[in-house]
Protein backbone atom coordinates (compact mmCIF):
# COMPACT_ATOMS: atom_id res chain seq x y z
CA UNK A 1 0.00 0.00 0.00
CA UNK A 2 1.71 3.29 -1.18
CA UNK A 3 2.06 5.78 1.65
CA UNK A 4 2.62 9.63 1.53
CA UNK A 5 3.91 12.04 3.87
CA UNK A 6 3.24 15.68 4.44
CA UNK A 7 5.04 16.64 7.29
CA UNK A 8 2.85 15.64 10.15
CA UNK A 9 0.42 14.16 7.92
CA UNK A 10 0.89 10.91 6.47
CA UNK A 11 -1.59 9.24 3.76
CA UNK A 12 -2.12 5.66 3.40
CA UNK A 13 -3.54 3.38 0.86
CA UNK A 14 -5.97 1.36 2.31
CA UNK A 15 -8.81 -1.06 1.07
CA UNK A 16 -12.26 0.54 0.01
CA UNK A 17 -14.19 -1.38 2.47
CA UNK A 18 -12.97 0.88 5.08
CA UNK A 19 -15.56 3.59 3.98
CA UNK A 20 -18.43 1.24 5.24
CA UNK A 21 -20.10 3.02 7.94
CA UNK A 22 -18.49 5.98 7.78
CA UNK A 23 -19.61 9.34 7.44
CA UNK A 24 -18.70 12.06 5.08
CA UNK A 25 -16.71 15.37 5.93
CA UNK A 26 -18.36 18.72 5.15
CA UNK A 27 -15.81 21.33 3.62
CA UNK A 28 -14.20 24.13 4.81
CA UNK A 29 -14.48 26.99 2.62
CA UNK A 30 -14.85 24.98 -0.06
CA UNK A 31 -11.57 22.81 0.87
CA UNK A 32 -10.69 19.48 2.33
CA UNK A 33 -8.77 20.15 5.30
CA UNK A 34 -7.08 17.14 6.71
CA UNK A 35 -5.34 18.90 9.92
CA UNK A 36 -4.89 22.32 10.84
CA UNK A 37 -1.82 23.71 12.74
CA UNK A 38 -2.88 25.03 15.90
CA UNK A 39 -0.77 27.85 16.14
CA UNK A 40 0.45 28.67 12.63
CA UNK A 41 -3.22 28.26 11.11
CA UNK A 42 -1.55 26.21 8.04
CA UNK A 43 -3.15 23.53 6.67
CA UNK A 44 -2.87 20.25 4.80
CA UNK A 45 -5.52 20.95 2.31
CA UNK A 46 -7.08 19.62 -0.78
CA UNK A 47 -9.03 22.57 -3.22
CA UNK A 48 -10.35 20.02 -5.83
CA UNK A 49 -13.41 18.71 -5.83
CA UNK A 50 -12.85 15.09 -7.02
CA UNK A 51 -12.12 14.06 -3.41
CA UNK A 52 -14.30 13.37 -0.30
CA UNK A 53 -13.00 13.17 3.54
CA UNK A 54 -14.87 10.68 5.73
CA UNK A 55 -14.57 9.36 9.29
CA UNK A 56 -15.59 6.76 11.47
CA UNK A 57 -19.04 7.25 13.45
CA UNK A 58 -18.44 8.39 16.55
CA UNK A 59 -15.60 10.01 16.26
CA UNK A 60 -16.45 13.73 15.30
CA UNK A 61 -13.35 14.92 17.34
CA UNK A 62 -10.85 13.16 14.79
CA UNK A 63 -9.01 16.79 13.79
CA UNK A 64 -7.81 16.76 17.16
CA UNK A 65 -5.90 14.04 16.34
CA UNK A 66 -7.52 10.81 15.20
CA UNK A 67 -7.67 9.03 12.13
CA UNK A 68 -9.51 9.60 8.50
CA UNK A 69 -10.39 8.57 5.67
CA UNK A 70 -9.87 9.91 2.13
CA UNK A 71 -11.61 9.05 -1.21
CA UNK A 72 -9.68 10.65 -4.43
CA UNK A 73 -11.37 9.96 -7.33
CA UNK A 74 -9.55 11.77 -10.20
CA UNK A 75 -5.68 12.83 -9.49
CA UNK A 76 -5.60 15.76 -6.54
CA UNK A 77 -2.73 17.86 -5.03
CA UNK A 78 -2.35 18.38 -1.18
CA UNK A 79 -1.25 21.65 -0.39
CA UNK A 80 0.40 22.95 2.50
CA UNK A 81 2.19 26.67 3.18
CA UNK A 82 5.43 25.06 4.41
CA UNK A 83 5.43 21.74 2.61
CA UNK A 84 5.77 20.56 -1.11
CA UNK A 85 2.78 19.84 -2.72
CA UNK A 86 2.06 16.53 -3.25
CA UNK A 87 0.04 14.44 -5.83
CA UNK A 88 -2.79 11.92 -4.84
CA UNK A 89 -3.27 9.33 -7.38
CA UNK A 90 -7.37 7.71 -7.59
CA UNK A 91 -7.98 5.73 -4.58
CA UNK A 92 -9.04 5.20 -0.89
CA UNK A 93 -6.35 6.22 1.89
CA UNK A 94 -6.32 6.52 5.57
CA UNK A 95 -5.03 9.70 7.18
CA UNK A 96 -2.83 9.05 10.14
CA UNK A 97 -1.47 12.07 11.99
CA UNK A 98 1.60 12.21 14.04
CA UNK A 99 2.00 11.64 17.55
CA UNK A 100 5.06 11.26 19.96
CA UNK A 101 5.30 9.04 22.98
CA UNK A 102 4.42 10.69 25.87
CA UNK A 103 4.84 8.57 29.61
CA UNK A 104 3.25 9.59 32.72
CA UNK A 105 0.88 12.72 33.32
CA UNK A 106 1.88 14.51 30.39
CA UNK A 107 -1.17 13.74 27.65
CA UNK A 108 0.50 11.64 24.95
CA UNK A 109 1.36 14.88 22.30
CA UNK A 110 0.43 15.60 18.78
CA UNK A 111 2.90 16.59 16.68
CA UNK A 112 1.91 20.09 14.54
CA UNK A 113 3.49 22.07 11.99
CA UNK B 1 -2.02 8.72 60.35
CA UNK B 2 0.89 7.39 61.82
CA UNK B 3 3.79 9.71 63.51
CA UNK B 4 6.43 7.31 61.77
CA UNK B 5 4.59 8.28 59.21
CA UNK B 6 4.54 12.00 59.22
CA UNK B 7 8.12 11.39 59.73
CA UNK B 8 9.02 10.13 56.86
CA UNK B 9 6.99 12.83 54.79
CA UNK B 10 8.98 15.29 56.89
CA UNK B 11 12.32 13.62 55.93
CA UNK B 12 11.67 13.81 52.21
CA UNK B 13 11.12 17.54 52.59
CA UNK B 14 13.70 19.53 51.32
CA UNK B 15 13.60 23.65 51.72
CA UNK B 16 12.15 25.26 48.69
CA UNK B 17 14.96 28.01 49.00
CA UNK B 18 17.69 25.29 47.73
CA UNK B 19 15.92 24.99 44.88
CA UNK B 20 15.34 21.18 45.19
CA UNK B 21 11.69 19.99 44.49
CA UNK B 22 9.51 18.67 46.98
CA UNK B 23 8.40 14.73 46.84
CA UNK B 24 4.99 14.66 46.15
CA UNK B 25 3.16 11.96 48.08
CA UNK B 26 0.09 11.59 46.05
CA UNK B 27 -1.22 12.50 42.38
CA UNK B 28 -3.88 11.75 40.44
CA UNK B 29 -4.23 9.92 37.02
CA UNK B 30 -2.62 10.39 33.88
CA UNK B 31 -3.01 13.06 31.17
CA UNK B 32 -3.79 16.37 30.19
CA UNK B 33 -4.27 19.20 28.59
CA UNK B 34 -4.75 23.04 29.02
CA UNK B 35 -6.19 24.64 32.34
CA UNK B 36 -9.88 24.30 31.44
CA UNK B 37 -11.78 24.96 34.52
CA UNK B 38 -11.83 26.70 38.07
CA UNK B 39 -13.77 24.88 40.58
CA UNK B 40 -15.04 26.89 43.23
CA UNK B 41 -16.22 25.55 47.06
CA UNK B 42 -16.44 25.99 50.23
CA UNK B 43 -13.53 24.06 51.45
CA UNK B 44 -15.44 21.38 53.41
CA UNK B 45 -15.82 18.12 53.04
CA UNK B 46 -16.82 14.64 54.96
CA UNK B 47 -13.43 13.62 55.01
CA UNK B 48 -11.69 12.96 58.65
CA UNK B 49 -8.46 15.67 58.80
CA UNK B 50 -6.35 12.70 59.14
CA UNK B 51 -3.69 15.68 59.12
CA UNK B 52 -5.00 16.61 62.22
CA UNK B 53 -3.11 13.30 64.04
CA UNK B 54 -2.45 14.59 67.66
CA UNK B 55 -6.54 15.25 68.52
CA UNK B 56 -8.37 12.62 69.95
CA UNK B 57 -11.49 11.52 67.94
CA UNK B 58 -13.75 13.44 70.15
CA UNK B 59 -11.73 16.88 69.59
CA UNK B 60 -11.86 15.91 65.51
CA UNK B 61 -15.47 15.57 65.74
CA UNK B 62 -16.08 19.11 68.07
CA UNK B 63 -13.89 20.79 65.98
CA UNK B 64 -15.86 19.72 62.72
CA UNK B 65 -19.48 20.40 64.25
CA UNK B 66 -18.19 23.89 65.21
CA UNK B 67 -16.64 24.38 61.64
CA UNK B 68 -20.17 23.81 60.22
CA UNK B 69 -22.00 25.83 62.49
CA UNK B 70 -20.03 28.71 61.84
CA UNK B 71 -20.02 28.13 58.07
CA UNK B 72 -22.91 30.11 56.60
CA UNK B 73 -22.81 31.24 52.94
CA UNK B 74 -21.38 34.43 53.93
CA UNK B 75 -18.52 33.14 56.02
CA UNK B 76 -17.74 30.03 53.90
CA UNK B 77 -14.33 30.40 52.60
CA UNK B 78 -13.75 30.14 48.50
CA UNK B 79 -11.67 27.60 47.32
CA UNK B 80 -10.49 27.98 44.07
CA UNK B 81 -9.09 25.15 42.60
CA UNK B 82 -8.25 25.22 38.71
CA UNK B 83 -8.17 22.13 36.89
CA UNK B 84 -7.04 20.70 33.25
CA UNK B 85 -9.18 18.90 30.61
CA UNK B 86 -8.69 15.76 32.36
CA UNK B 87 -10.18 17.38 35.93
CA UNK B 88 -6.79 17.28 37.35
CA UNK B 89 -5.43 20.40 39.67
CA UNK B 90 -3.96 22.38 37.27
CA UNK B 91 -2.29 25.50 36.27
CA UNK B 92 0.74 27.10 34.69
CA UNK B 93 0.83 30.55 36.09
CA UNK B 94 -0.56 30.56 39.44
CA UNK B 95 -1.50 28.43 42.25
CA UNK B 96 -4.26 25.52 41.35
CA UNK B 97 -5.68 25.63 44.89
CA UNK B 98 -6.38 28.73 46.91
CA UNK B 99 -8.36 30.65 49.60
CA UNK B 100 -10.13 34.03 47.77
CA UNK B 101 -10.84 35.01 51.40
CA UNK B 102 -7.44 35.13 52.60
CA UNK B 103 -4.20 36.79 51.38
CA UNK B 104 -1.36 34.89 49.44
CA UNK B 105 1.23 33.24 51.23
CA UNK B 106 3.52 32.82 48.41
CA UNK B 107 7.02 33.70 50.45
CA UNK B 108 8.84 30.69 50.74
CA UNK B 109 9.10 31.01 54.42
CA UNK B 110 5.43 31.14 55.32
CA UNK B 111 5.34 27.98 53.38
CA UNK B 112 8.66 26.66 55.61
CA UNK B 113 6.29 27.51 58.34
CA UNK B 114 3.33 25.27 57.51
CA UNK B 115 5.65 22.46 56.37
CA UNK B 116 7.05 22.38 59.95
CA UNK B 117 3.89 21.86 61.18
CA UNK B 118 4.19 18.29 58.60
CA UNK B 119 1.58 19.66 56.47
CA UNK B 120 3.59 18.72 53.15
CA UNK B 121 0.95 16.03 53.32
CA UNK B 122 -2.10 18.15 52.40
CA UNK B 123 -0.17 20.15 50.08
CA UNK B 124 0.72 16.81 47.82
CA UNK B 125 -3.10 15.44 48.26
CA UNK B 126 -6.04 16.99 46.49
CA UNK B 127 -8.33 16.69 48.77
CA UNK B 128 -6.56 17.70 51.44
CA UNK B 129 -4.95 20.53 49.99
CA UNK B 130 -8.28 22.91 50.25
CA UNK B 131 -8.45 22.00 53.62
CA UNK B 132 -5.02 23.33 53.49
CA UNK B 133 -5.66 26.42 51.74
CA UNK B 134 -8.93 26.97 53.82
CA UNK B 135 -7.55 27.09 57.00
CA UNK B 136 -3.96 28.25 56.04
CA UNK B 137 -4.02 30.10 53.54
CA UNK B 138 -1.45 28.33 51.36
CA UNK B 139 -0.97 28.22 48.08
CA UNK B 140 -0.68 24.75 46.09
CA UNK B 141 1.15 24.25 42.74
CA UNK B 142 0.00 21.74 40.58
CA UNK B 143 0.47 20.59 36.70
CA UNK B 144 -1.62 17.87 35.45
CA UNK B 145 -2.19 16.61 38.68
CA UNK B 146 1.17 16.23 39.61
CA UNK B 147 2.55 18.68 43.35
CA UNK B 148 5.02 20.49 42.63
CA UNK B 149 7.30 23.35 43.94
CA UNK B 150 6.23 26.94 43.35
CA UNK B 151 9.16 27.56 40.90
CA UNK B 152 8.31 24.95 38.69
CA UNK B 153 5.15 26.66 38.11
CA UNK B 154 5.97 30.80 38.05
CA UNK B 155 9.81 30.06 37.00
CA UNK B 156 9.98 27.25 34.58
CA UNK B 157 13.78 29.36 33.55
CA UNK B 158 15.50 28.20 36.93
CA UNK B 159 14.63 24.40 35.66
CA UNK B 160 18.19 23.25 34.81
CA UNK B 161 19.63 19.72 33.91
CA UNK B 162 21.38 19.66 36.99
CA UNK B 163 18.28 20.17 38.97
CA UNK B 164 16.28 17.45 36.28
CA UNK B 165 19.08 15.36 37.13
CA UNK B 166 18.32 15.15 40.83
CA UNK B 167 14.68 15.09 41.06
CA UNK B 168 13.92 11.73 42.67
CA UNK B 169 10.26 11.86 42.02
CA UNK B 170 9.83 10.27 38.42
CA UNK B 171 6.75 12.68 38.12
CA UNK B 172 7.38 16.10 39.01
CA UNK B 173 10.62 15.23 36.62
CA UNK B 174 8.92 14.85 33.74
CA UNK B 175 6.78 17.80 34.40
CA UNK B 176 10.69 20.02 35.26
CA UNK B 177 11.32 18.22 31.89
CA UNK B 178 8.35 19.12 29.85
CA UNK B 179 8.51 22.78 30.87
CA UNK B 180 12.40 23.45 30.62
CA UNK B 181 13.49 25.93 28.95
CA UNK B 182 17.59 25.94 28.68
CA UNK B 183 19.13 28.91 27.38
CA UNK B 184 17.70 29.51 24.00
CA UNK B 185 19.68 29.99 20.56
CA UNK B 186 16.89 30.10 18.47
CA UNK B 187 16.69 26.68 17.42
CA UNK B 188 12.42 26.75 17.96
CA UNK B 189 13.46 23.79 20.49
CA UNK B 190 11.41 23.40 24.26
CA UNK B 191 10.92 21.00 26.77
CA UNK B 192 12.27 17.34 26.64
CA UNK B 193 13.61 18.26 22.67
CA UNK B 194 15.99 21.16 24.56
CA UNK B 195 16.43 19.27 27.69
CA UNK B 196 18.02 16.38 25.11
CA UNK B 197 20.14 18.71 23.49
CA UNK B 198 21.99 20.06 26.79
CA UNK B 199 22.11 16.79 29.15
CA UNK B 200 24.56 15.20 26.35
CA UNK B 201 22.34 12.62 25.40
CA UNK B 202 23.75 9.34 23.81
CA UNK B 203 23.69 8.75 20.24
CA UNK B 204 22.65 5.15 19.46
CA UNK B 205 21.47 4.76 16.06
CA UNK B 206 21.68 6.97 12.79
CA UNK B 207 19.96 6.13 9.05
CA UNK B 208 18.68 7.66 6.75
CA UNK B 209 15.23 8.33 8.43
CA UNK B 210 17.55 10.56 11.61
CA UNK B 211 19.32 10.59 14.56
CA UNK B 212 18.57 8.37 17.66
CA UNK B 213 19.37 9.63 20.78
CA UNK B 214 18.91 8.04 24.41
CA UNK B 215 18.90 9.44 28.23
CA UNK B 216 19.25 7.01 31.22
CA UNK B 217 16.94 8.60 33.81
CA UNK B 218 17.70 7.28 37.47
CA UNK B 219 14.45 5.58 38.89
CA UNK B 220 12.49 5.99 35.19
CA UNK B 221 12.77 4.63 32.19
CA UNK B 222 14.62 5.64 29.64
CA UNK B 223 14.34 8.97 27.19
CA UNK B 224 14.57 7.87 24.05
CA UNK B 225 14.26 10.82 20.88
CA UNK B 226 14.84 11.13 17.48
CA UNK B 227 16.47 14.07 15.33
CA UNK B 228 14.58 14.12 11.82
CA UNK B 229 14.32 17.26 9.11
CA UNK B 230 12.22 18.75 7.24
CA UNK B 231 11.76 17.17 3.74
CA UNK B 232 10.86 20.72 2.47
CA UNK B 233 13.79 23.08 3.14
CA UNK B 234 12.86 26.57 4.22
CA UNK B 235 12.92 29.48 2.07
CA UNK B 236 16.11 30.58 3.18
CA UNK B 237 17.71 26.91 1.92
CA UNK B 238 17.93 26.25 5.51
CA UNK B 239 16.74 22.81 7.36
CA UNK B 240 14.19 22.95 9.99
CA UNK B 241 15.40 20.17 12.85
CA UNK B 242 12.64 18.24 14.77
CA UNK B 243 13.07 16.36 18.07
CA UNK B 244 10.58 13.63 18.10
CA UNK B 245 9.81 11.45 21.55
CA UNK B 246 9.48 8.02 20.56
CA UNK B 247 9.03 4.84 23.10
CA UNK B 248 12.17 3.30 25.47
CA UNK B 249 12.33 0.23 23.14
CA UNK B 250 12.97 1.91 19.72
CA UNK B 251 16.38 0.49 18.75
CA UNK B 252 16.43 2.49 15.47
CA UNK B 253 15.63 5.50 13.81
CA UNK B 254 13.52 4.42 11.68
CA UNK B 255 11.37 2.43 13.96
CA UNK B 256 11.37 5.87 15.81
CA UNK B 257 9.88 7.70 12.81
CA UNK B 258 7.32 4.89 12.34
CA UNK B 259 6.21 4.61 15.64
CA UNK B 260 4.72 8.23 15.98
CA UNK B 261 2.38 7.61 12.72
CA UNK B 262 1.86 3.88 14.60
CA UNK B 263 3.18 2.19 12.19
CA UNK B 264 5.99 -0.63 12.43
CA UNK B 265 9.72 -0.41 11.17
CA UNK B 266 9.18 -2.89 8.25
CA UNK B 267 5.65 -0.77 7.40
CA UNK B 268 7.46 2.21 7.38
CA UNK B 269 7.89 3.00 3.42
CA UNK B 270 6.55 6.37 2.23
CA UNK B 271 7.07 7.34 -1.15
CA UNK B 272 7.36 10.97 -0.89
CA UNK B 273 8.01 13.05 1.62
CA UNK B 274 7.93 16.79 1.74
Amino acid sequence: MKQYRQGDVLIVQCDPSKLEGTKEKARDNGRIVLAYGEVTGHAHAIHSQKATQFYKEGDENFMSGGTSLLKVDQQVTLTHEEHDPIDLPPGTYEVRRQHEYQPGPIARRMVED
Amino acid sequence: MSLSALGRLLATFRREDQREPLESVGTLSSAVGASVATVVTDGYDDEEDDDDFFLTDEQRSGRRNRRRRASSPDASPRIVQKVDSQGRLHCEDGPAVWNEGQPPVDNLGELSQVFTFGASVEVARPALSARLARRRAVHSWWLHGVAVPRWVVLEPDTITVWVIDREVNSEVRRIMIDRYQGEDPGDGLNGVARYMRDCGAEEIHRDKYGVLYRREMAGDEPILMVKVLNSTPEKDGSVKTYWLRVPPDTRTAKQGVASTFGMKSSEWKPEKET
